[in-house]
Parts: structure tokens; sequence; C-alpha cells
């Protein structure tokens, strides 16, 4: 029994490669039957009806054949492009409506073995649609708040500049708009770095750079880093954890460490502690990163991942909130996930959560 | 004084670092391409070199590997708008020292040029100098006031290592990694038991202090009237 399943999926396949040579060797052969026998019929009504004599039989048989071959051609060339070409015309408007910035346009497949190349054309393009789609740098509402966050400090800076023409100004006055101008350059310049890496990471689908690395030491070196910063509000850290090993791209990840320091850092209060603990488990390693945080509440955890979303005027100077949505960027990319917490007793915990070597 | 080389080619970020370094007390020399800063090299004597990496005729980076190539050690701070990690890669594989994308804070570049001069000194003449005291890496001693002490040697680089460095962190495996080396068979208690020998011995000593940050390191710390 098995040999004869055997020998039939062999059979299968050597009928499945040359199928399109049979297609068409049967077409060829449906094709010449098909002008020969109509051609055949024509002469002999011809001759029934006397039309035909011997000087003339040969020359009309050639006419006959002529005009048979000619018109059944035609008709059958068009059926045959019919489809193809229809086929075609549907890929070119759906390709003009991408051009057009719509990127929810898909195509259909269609069932019959025939139709494999153009299923295959179908599904590249559904495929490159998709990715389009799910770009969200070309979403209307990125490049609108984009286009917001860089034209706010731009006329903050231009209009500021407008003011100190005024001769009359007080020093004070030329001081206070002199810092608003440069304090809204240096913004428009640490966005324009932050786009760029974000735009960068976007554009990434694979991790590239792996290497094997202590990631307890990374974060203990981050930690020793930022250490002014940190005892400028008398706070003090905390990190618990042993070495533990991972296999990522050790900047990308050193750029989140950074990231998540850096903000519980500034939005903890003066003369506090900041918890970092990493932690192994079967499949994971955890990091997470705890500080008090009264300003917050619960449905600004929600957003607090969009991007250039930030909780609080305030520390708008010194942010973009781009930060966040760059660290969950880098997470996806690892495989991983990254979620914020907010207690009872108002203490943030953010939790990044990696896969062990895959 | 240092003379400090500042080669860049546009003019307003030139005229602009000349009046920041001069500000800060550093006498400047411009190039606005790499060749004319290699034949400044040749002429005068620099002390540190500000390198933009985007210039005409001749880029940072090719600047870069012809004076390392002839043996020239000038401690080298690039400042560009290079971002990516490839360039900053291939600036340090050219010899630079340092590298910062631009916009620059100001603040940090003047750190920076410090650090980087302070270190180029401690390199060539092997002692570190903090107020009255001075440590000397070839004799492993540290000498007040006339007064010297000869250190064992693992004490010796732990205390030379971080007050090379004042005010940097270093964690415990970094320190085991660069002074007993990284197949040492030590465990991670041995800096900790150095660095309480180290307070014993400068115990009173006000120049500097040994400080630990719980959980990541040590980092020493200059008391201010000696930096």
């Amino acid at each position: 029994m098995k040999t004869n399943k055997n020998i039939l999926k062999k059979h299968k396949t050597i009928i499945k490669n040359i199928q399109l040579s049979l297609f068409i060797g049967l077409c060829a052969f449906v094709l010449i039957s098909l002008t020969t026998t109509v051609t055949s019929w024509i002469f002999y009504f011809l001759r029934i009806w006397g039309f035909i004599t011997e000087k003339n039989f040969r020359i009309v048989w050639m006419f006959d054949f002529a005009v048979v071959c000619t018109i059944l051609g035609s008709i059958i060339s068009v059926i045959a492009v019919h489809r193809p070409v229809k086929k075609m015309a549907k890929l070119i408007e759906a390709m003009e409506e991408i051009a057009n910035g719509n990127f929810a346009v898909r195509l259909k497949e269609k069932k019959l073995k025939i139709n494999k190349i153009t299923n295959k054309t179908v599904r590249m393009f559904n495929n490159m649609a998709q990715q389009l789609e799910s770009t969200e740098m070309l979403s209307h509402d990125f490049i609108n708040n984009f286009s917001h966050e860089f034209k706010t400090p731009i006329a903050s800076i231009n209009g500021f500049a407008k003011l100190l023409k005024d001769a009359e100004l007080s020093p004070e006055e030329k001081s206070e708009y002199l810092d608003i101008i440069i304090q809204e350059s240096e913004r428009l310049s640490s966005l324009s770095i932050s786009i760029l890496s974000l735009s960068r990471l976007e554009q990434q689908s694979i991790l590239t750079n792996r290497t094997e690395f202590n990631l307890s030491e990374q974060i203990r070196i981050i930690i020793g880093s930022l250490y002014q910063k940190w005892s400028d509000k008398n706070l003090d850290i905390v990190f618990e954890g042993n070495d533990i090993f991972v296999y990522g791209n050790k900047e990308m990840l050193g750029q989140v460490w950074v990231n998540l320091l850096d903000n519980a850092i500034k939005f903890s209060p003066e003369n506090n502690i900041i918890n970092v603990c990493i932690d192994k488990e079967p499949e994971n390693i955890t990091i997470s990163f705890k500080n008090l945080s009264e300003a917050i509440t619960p449905d600004q955890i929600d957003r607090l991942f969009d991007k250039f979303y930030q909780t609080d005027q305030s520390h708008y100077t010194n942010g973009n909130g781009l930060g966040l949505p760059m660290v969950k960027r880098i997470i996806e990319l690892h495989g991983g996930s990254v979620k914020a917490d907010l207690s009872d007793d108002s203490y943030i915990t953010l939790t990044v959560t990696v896969p062990l070597n895959d | 004084m240092f003379q400090i080389l500042v080669a860049e080619d546009n003019q307003n970020s030139a005229k602009l670092m000349k009046i920041i370094l001069n500000q800060a007390g550093y006498k400047v020399v411009t190039a606005s391409n790499g060749i004319e800063a290699l034949e400044i090299m040749d002429t005068k004597h620099i002390d540190l070199i500000v390198l933009d990496v985007m210039m005409p005729k001749m880029d940072g980076f090719e600047f870069t590997r012809q004076l390392r190539s002839s043996g020239n050690n000038t401690p080298i701070i690039m400042v560009t708008a290079k971002y990516q990690n490839e360039d900053k890669c291939e600036g340090f594989i050219a010899g630079t020292d340092d590298y910062m994308v631009k916009p620059v804070n100001e603040t940090e570049l003047l750190l920076r040029i410090k650090a980087l001069l302070r270190r180029s000194q401690i390199i060539s003449e092997h002692k570190l100098q903090i107020g009255g005291v001075t440590l000397d890496y070839d004799s492993l001693s540290v000498s007040k006031n006339g007064q010297l002490q000869v250190l064992p040697q693992k004490e010796f680089y732990l205390l030379y290592t971080l007050l090379s460095s004042p005010e940097k962190v270093f964690t415990r495996l970094q320190l085991m990694d660069s002074i007993w080396g990284m197949n040492s068979e030590s465990i991670d208690t041995t800096v900790n038991v150095h660095v309480n020998r180290l307070r014993k011995r400068f115990d009173g000593w006000k120049e500097f202090q040994i400080v630990a940050i719980r959980g990541v390191g040590y980092m020493a710390v200059i008391n201010n009237e000696n930096k």
C-alpha cells in the first residue's frame, strides 16, 4: 500500500512540473484541430455550392485557411489575454491607490492552480501594502504630531528673536528672551536626533549586531555614569540582582536603561530611592525600575508609550516624549515587552521583559 | 598655557569654537582642512586637537590616521555632525581619543578637553598630582609633604585608577578586570578588601576620598581646593 502511495506522489510531482507545457501543448492541439475542422467544413460547403473549380481550388483553399486562422486566432487570443490583462489592470489600479496614500488596499488570491504566478504577485503586493500601512511614520497622525512638535519651538525662536530687536527692552527681558531661544534651539536639536534614531529603529525589522554580554554589569555602569544627575537630587539608587548574561544588541539595550533611568531620576521627588532589579526566570529576564511618582495618574499610564506624549508640561523642556516609544521599539526588536504599573501608594514601576537566548 | 588646534572648515563654527576655548584659557590655532592641520602639527607645539570630520581636501579620519601612523599621540577629540555608530567606530579605529556629536554642549566639551589633557599629562609623566599629594606610577609611591609611602602593587594601581578619573564610577568588575586581570581567580570581595585597606591607610587625608556607590562600585572624589 505504501509503495503505491509513493509512486502516486511521484507521479503527481512530475505532472505538476510539466503542467504548463502540457497545457500549452493541449491548447496548440485544440487550436490546430479547430482551424483544420472549420477550414474543411467551409471548403466542403463551398464545393457543394459550386464555387470551386479546377483552376481556383488551391487559391480558394489557401484563402479559406488564412481567413479561418485569422478569425479564430483573433477570437482565441482575445479570450486568452482577457483575464491576465484584467488582472494587470486591477494591479495597476491598486498601485495607484498606494501612490495616493491609501495603504489599506488589498488584492484577492484565486484558488485555481493555474493562477500560481499571479497569486504570488498578489501575495507580494499585499505584503508590501501591509508593511506600508504598519509603518507608522507614514501615518497622518504621526506626521501631524511631528510637525507640531517642530513648529512650536521654531515659532518661539522666531517670535522672541523679533522681540529682541526692540531697543527699549530691559536687560532682564533681553536675558529672558535669549534664554528661551537657547532652550528652544536645544529642544529642536535633541528632537531631531531622537526622531532620526526612532525612524531608524522603525525601519528595522530584524535585530542586528547581537553579542552576548553581562546585562547586570551594563546597568551598573550606566547607573554609575548618571551619578551626577541622581546625586544632585540626593537620590539613592539601589541595584539588586546577580550577574545575568543576555544575547542582544548592547548599544540599543544601553539606550533603554539610560532612558528608563533618566525618567526615574527626572520624575522622582528629591531625597528618595529608586529601585533597580534584575531577575532571571526560566524563559525570561526581567528588569524593573521603580520610583515614587506623585504627579502621574492611572489614565496617563496608558498613554505613556505614545509618541510625543509627556505627562507634565513643566518637564517639557527636558524631554521630547520619544524616550519611552524608543524603549518600547528596541525591546520589541529583542522579542520582549515593556509595561508600566502604578501602585496605590504612587510608586511607578517600569518592567522590561526580555526572552532568554533564542 | 595649553595650545589647541581647531580643525574645522565652517567659518562660524570655527569662530565659535575659538571664542569658547579662549574664554576657557586656552590658546587657539585654526586649520580649515586636514592638510593645513598636518602642516600646523609639523611647525607648532600643539597640546590637543579639536577635529571636525567633514572637511575638504583631507577629512578628519584621514588626518587622524596619518598623524597616528607618524607616531604622534597628541590627544584628539572629534567634534562632528556624523552620529552613526559606523562613523564613531571609524573615528576610534583611526585613533581619536574622544568623539562628540554636533551640536555640542560647550560645558561638556570643555570638561572632556580638560580630562583628555589631564590624562595625557599623566600618561607622559607617569605621575598624578592632587594638591600636595603626588602618586608616582613607576615607583608605586605616594608622597605628601616630603613623606613617601610605597604601596603594594594592587593597592597602588587601584588608587591610581580611581584618582586618574575623579568622580567617575568604576564597577567592581571593571576594577577587577583592569587591575587583577580577567582570568584572575580572586573573588568578588577582593576589591572591597583593597578599598578598605586604602581607606585605612589614607584615613584623615583631606585631599581625596574614596566613595562607595551601593550595589554599583567605587569612585574617588577630589576635594575642592585641590581641583
